[in-house]
């Protein structure tokens, strides 16, 4: 069994309790403008080039086999003949050239969350799948999970919630903690941001809540779709409403991921943008808190 | 009897402070002190009252000239004062007028050791005390000066009577005259603290002097005594060890509070002035960088004690192994001010500690994670290096350290270096300077990698080596034949130091575990273990290198070893593809399954070598020599990296090695765990020293969240077999500023290697360093 990968990060501490692995799934249904892993929303690979890396020896252009690379002072990447073999990547000395992500073998993924076992037994941690989507990848993700578990490493999954109820029923035996996004209650205005509606995420946020299972809600704060008064009250009063039982956190905008966009030839849609003040935030927080709900800024 | 306090006084002391303000007292004057010191400031009066006893004891046998000459100097320093303090004990230190430098400056050339350029010296030849050693504090807790002193002198009247030789009984004479020098100068103390009116200071010294140490403060006020005597009238460069005083004051501590003589916070005091007093000792600059540069560099002349700090023993397990963390340990640990230099606090991590012992855990990460001067070494580690390094199991287990990060066995072991300052003091015979002068075991430049590269230079050209054995086949041949002759240097230089000057005496020997009873210094033939230093310099570059090798050689077959020795050859300049094959190789902190597989091979091989020279040559009768095996550099990765060419892991001409037993700079990018997993996958339980010093930005561990993190980070990495842990956690933006403005960062403080230093007293290339090494913090 294989699904593609983004990246395994050991070490990281900001997705879930203590000291976690988490593992990127290639692929996502919504497009939200200020995504800081934008080489993961594609349900294939795309391939990225980092320029100041670049010796331009030509060896991407060269090694690829079905002539989806041309030599245009830098690499020009034809995603339609790509076959993403990964000679490019294989070939590149300098590491400029390299699809966004990889087909891994379960086992892999296996092998390499499990080395940190140590470190999650004493933080409280464990491995955290994300993306990109990862509920997307479905039976790779069951499997993951569920060999997780019987290693004994706590499980969180990372979800936009944008996913039939259904799918998240069917995890939810293997999965310790779900990180679920929430990113605007008006729909028009999740559209705009996301490119999708919220009518089915919001749903699934009253079922995560009626069910019970551990859940914490993140928001990203983003100037021009959430963050003023209104909409935080408005997402909190909707949280309140289906008793929403656990951690809100509230995640400032960062431009972390904007190199990435120029790695992917793109153009990065927030450049520029401020992100909220810490007093904002504190604002923001304190409406949350007024509604009775579990707010933290993350 | 002191009486119950009155709340926020200070009664149990005696003195006119609340608590608040006299820790406030204690810890500013010492910050700044640190930052603060004049570099010219000098011991004038130490290097007159030497001199002038130099005068007086001409023509006497060493042992006696040490013993009288100390005595002159003991009854005649100036004993400064001041209001608040607790434990007796400064020096006098001060910035010449033109008139005193002058006579400074001729006093140096007096006593100029010509091998060591920088250090003109300020010290008779008859002191050659170098430090960088422990001495047995159990008997110097349990017996007293005054018990030591009557030991010596049972044993001094018993070879009298025995008819012992003269070189004997002068060596115990002088040990005697050693004991009684200081007391006489805690009684000197104690009767200017009588005149101050600190009558229960004068009590604690006059106390010291006289009987074995009955509290608490009796204890510690003895030996800051002695620690000052000797770091700042005797020793260059001294680095003592203070022991594992958590468990030698625990008995005496605990008596104080359930006798109510002291109160838990009066004796977070006594400590606090403790750590304060010894950072007031403190010379300016930073030793291994700033050589030569006389507007930092303090020289050992002016300040004996220079940057050097003392390292302090704290955690660890008893000889049956259990371990004995204490309240006193966290005691000890919560006294750490961030900016303190000195001591060095070396936390000997027992498995399960984190759980066992949660307070005292905790209050050690919350000091890491402010990078004090803390570091932690894995005590199964160590004692396991020692027993395999040919320790006996019960003295294992008392293993020390000393800095900077070196391994010892406390007042039991001896050799190095001894030999060539006694040279240079011109106690041995010429005859004997011939060894130090030879340089026939001396490394390839580069040390092991170069000699690696030696290897890879003696290859024919055209010739493809047939797999990776043939390079650790040829190298392990040329590391043994550097060990037999580094090995057979170490037995001339202990047959020559038996042989020509058993007699002679040293400040050190009077605190030794066996030196008194064998009435031998213990450099001759008075201390139980020989022992020489093996570092492994620049081990993660090695490993890197042959990691590299067979990746790219033979199990990926991208290269073929000419086509890869033409690239170093020319430094990678116009090989940008095969400079980019070479970096791309996952290196040693990666967790790879490759360079972990190299590291291991490698650590194991280069151990295996030494264990069975000690072993052939022991067979064939020569006397036992204990090789502590370190992955050690201190700052000479760099002064090695520049004596070398590329090399097949990818770095340039010129560029450092790798650093103690880090990885690589740079190697690390799987993240903080698989770094650490990596390095703890190394065989450490053949290695007694060698500092992994881990970089973190601060705002990632902040707050309760962080130091969880942290604490369950460090403590799996040691429960996984680390070595050891250093924690820096600096900005760099603070450190970049710092460059640019260094008056705004006095008090900025940077690990280096078992010590700390003023950043902005570093030369600008030690200063990139530390710039290059927090850039890849997590």
């Amino acid at each position: 069994m294989e699904a593609h990968i983004n990246n395994i990060q050991r070490f990281s501490i900001h997705d879930g309790p203590g000291i976690r692995t988490t593992v990127f799934f290639q692929g996502c249904n919504l497009q939200c403008q200020w995504c800081h892993n934008p080489d993961t929303i594609p349900a294939a690979p795309v391939f990225r080039f980092q320029d100041h890396r670049c010796l331009g020896c030509g060896a991407c252009v060269h090694s690829c086999p079905a002539g989806a690379l041309q030599w245009k002072e830098r690499p020009f990447w034809r995603g339609d003949l790509c076959t993403r073999c990964g000679s490019c990547q294989a070939a590149c000395p300098a590491e400029a050239c390299s699809l966004s992500s990889t087909a891994m073998a379960l086992d892999a993924v296996v092998e390499t969350v499990r080395r940190d076992k140590p470190f999650y037994d004493a933080s409280g941690g464990g491995m955290t799948c994300s993306g990109g989507e990862p509920m997307l990848t479905l039976d790779f993700l069951y499997t993951l999970l569920s060999r997780a578990k019987a290693l004994g490493i706590h499980t969180a999954v990372d979800t936009a919630a944008n996913i039939p109820w259904e799918h998240y029923a069917r995890i939810i035996p293997v999965t310790d903690l779900f990180l679920v996004d929430y990113k605007a209650e008006g729909e028009a205005v999740h559209r705009s941001a996301t490119g999708g509606g919220n009518r089915r995420i919001r749903d699934n946020l009253r079922r995560f809540a009626d069910c019970g299972v551990p859940v914490t809600i993140r928001i990203p704060v983003i100037p021009g779709v959430n963050a003023n008064g209104t909409e935080i009250t408005t997402m909190a009063e909707h949280l309140w409403d289906i008793r929403f039982a656990g951690t809100v956190e509230l995640l400032k905008l960062h431009h972390w991921g904007e190199a990435k966009y120029k790695a992917l030839g793109r153009t990065y849609p927030l450049a520029g943008v401020e992100p909220p003040g810490d007093g904002e935030m504190e604002q923001f927080r304190d409406i949350m808190l007024g509604r009775h709900l579990n707010a933290v800024i993350g | 009897m002191i009486q119950p306090t009155t709340a926020g006084k200070v009664i149990g002391l005696q003195l006119p402070y609340d608590m608040e303000e006299l820790a406030r007292l204690l810890v500013d004057e010492a910050v700044d002190k640190i930052a603060n010191k004049p570099v010219k400031a000098t011991t004038l009066e130490r290097i007159r009252l030497f001199t002038e006893a130099d005068d007086t004891v001409r023509g006497m046998p060493q042992p006696l000239q040490y013993g009288h000459g100390l005595t002159y100097v003991l009854e005649r320093i100036a004993q400064p004062i001041l209001p608040y303090d607790l434990l007796m004990g400064r020096i006098t230190e001060e910035v010449p007028d033109p008139e005193g430098e002058a006579y400074f400056q001729e006093l140096c050339l007096r006593y100029a050791r010509k091998p060591l350029p920088w250090d003109k010296g300020t010290q008779p030849f008859w002191v050659f005390d170098q430090g960088h050693t422990s001495f047995y504090w159990r008997d110097v807790v349990t017996h007293g000066l005054s018990g030591l002193q009557a030991r010596a002198q049972r044993e001094l009247d018993r070879r009298a009577t025995e008819g012992a030789d003269g070189e004997t009984l002068d060596f115990l004479t002088g040990a005697v005259l050693v004991y009684r020098a200081v007391r006489t100068y805690l009684r000197r103390y104690a009767d200017a603290a009588r005149q101050a009116g600190m009558p229960e200071a004068a009590e604690a010294c006059a106390n010291a002097a006289e009987r074995p140490p009955q509290t608490f403060r009796e204890a510690l006020q003895m030996l800051w005594a002695i620690m000052l005597i000797y770091c700042s009238m005797l020793a260059g460069n001294p680095t003592l060890t203070y022991g594992r005083l958590d468990q030698l004051l625990y008995p005496l501590y605990r008596k104080d509070l359930e006798g109510g003589r002291l109160t838990r916070e009066e004796a977070g005091l006594l400590i606090l002035d403790f750590y304060c007093k010894n950072n007031l000792i403190m010379g300016r600059g930073e030793h291994q960088l700033s050589i030569g540069d006389d507007s930092i560099s303090t020289g050992w002349q002016r300040n004996l004690n220079f940057d050097a700090p003392q390292y302090l023993i704290l955690g660890g397990s008893d000889e049956a192994g259990n371990p004995v963390s204490n309240d006193l340990t966290q005691l000890f640990a919560e006294q750490i001010h961030p900016r303190f230099k000195n001591p060095v606090i070396v936390v000997q991590y027992t498995r399960g500690m984190r759980e066992q012992f949660p307070a005292v855990w905790r209050a050690l990460v919350r000091n890491m994670r402010e990078s004090a001067s803390l570091m932690v070494y894995n005590d199964a580690d160590v004692t396991a290096a020692y027993i395999r390094a040919g320790a006996d199991p019960e003295d294992a287990v008392h293993y020390e350290h000393y800095g900077c990060n070196w391994p010892c066995l406390p007042g039991m072991d001896a050799g190095g270096s001894n030999h060539r300052f006694m040279w240079e003091k011109r106690i041995l015979p010429d005859e004997s300077a011939k060894l130090e002068n030879a340089d026939f075991w001396a490394p390839a430049p580069g040390g092991l990698v170069g000699e690696l590269m030696a290897v890879i230079d003696a290859v024919p050209k055209g010739e493809e080596p047939p797999d990776i054995d043939f390079f650790y086949d040829r190298f392990l041949a040329r590391f043994r034949d550097f060990m037999c002759r580094k090995y057979v240097h170490a037995l001339l230089e202990r047959k020559v130091l038996y042989r020509e000057a058993p007699g002679i005496l040293q400040f050190q020997d009077c605190f030794c575990k066996e030196t008194i009873q064998r009435a031998k210094s213990f450099l001759c033939g008075g201390s139980k273990y020989y022992t020489i230093t093996q570092s492994h310099g620049g081990f993660a570059t090695l490993a890197d290198c042959f990691t590299t090798l067979d990746a790219l050689l033979y199990q990926e077959k991208k290269l073929t070893f000419d086509a890869l020795r033409e690239a170093m050859t020319h430094n990678f300049q116009g090989y940008p593809d095969i400079h980019g094959l070479c970096n791309g190789v996952p290196k040693l902190g990666s967790d790879d399954a490759l360079s972990n597989t190299h590291g291991r091979r490698l650590l194991t091989l280069l151990t295996d070598t030494v264990y069975a020279i000690q072993r052939e040559y022991t067979a064939q009768g020569h006397p036992p020599i204990l090789v502590k095996q370190c992955i050690e550099t201190d700052t000479g990765h760099i002064r090695l990296g520049k004596a070398l060419g590329a090399t097949p892991d990818g770095r340039l001409a010129g560029m450092p090695l790798s650093q103690n037993s880090q990885p690589s700079l740079g190697a690390s990018t799987a993240g903080m765990t698989a770094r650490l997993r990596a390095m703890a996958q190394l065989p450490f339980e053949r290695i007694l020293s060698g500092a992994q010093n881990l970089s973190i930005q601060p705002r990632i561990f902040a707050g309760e969240k962080g130091l969880e993190l942290l604490s369950a980070l460090t403590s799996t990495y040691f429960e996984l077999g680390g070595l050891q842990l250093q924690i820096s956690a600096v900005d760099v933006s603070e450190l970049l500023d710092a460059q640019r403005n260094p008056d705004n960062h006095r008090d900025l403080m940077v690990r280096i290697t078992g010590y700390s230093a003023v950043f902005v007293d570093m030369i600008k290339e030690a200063q990139d360093d530390i710039i290059s090494r927090e850039m890849s913090a997590v």
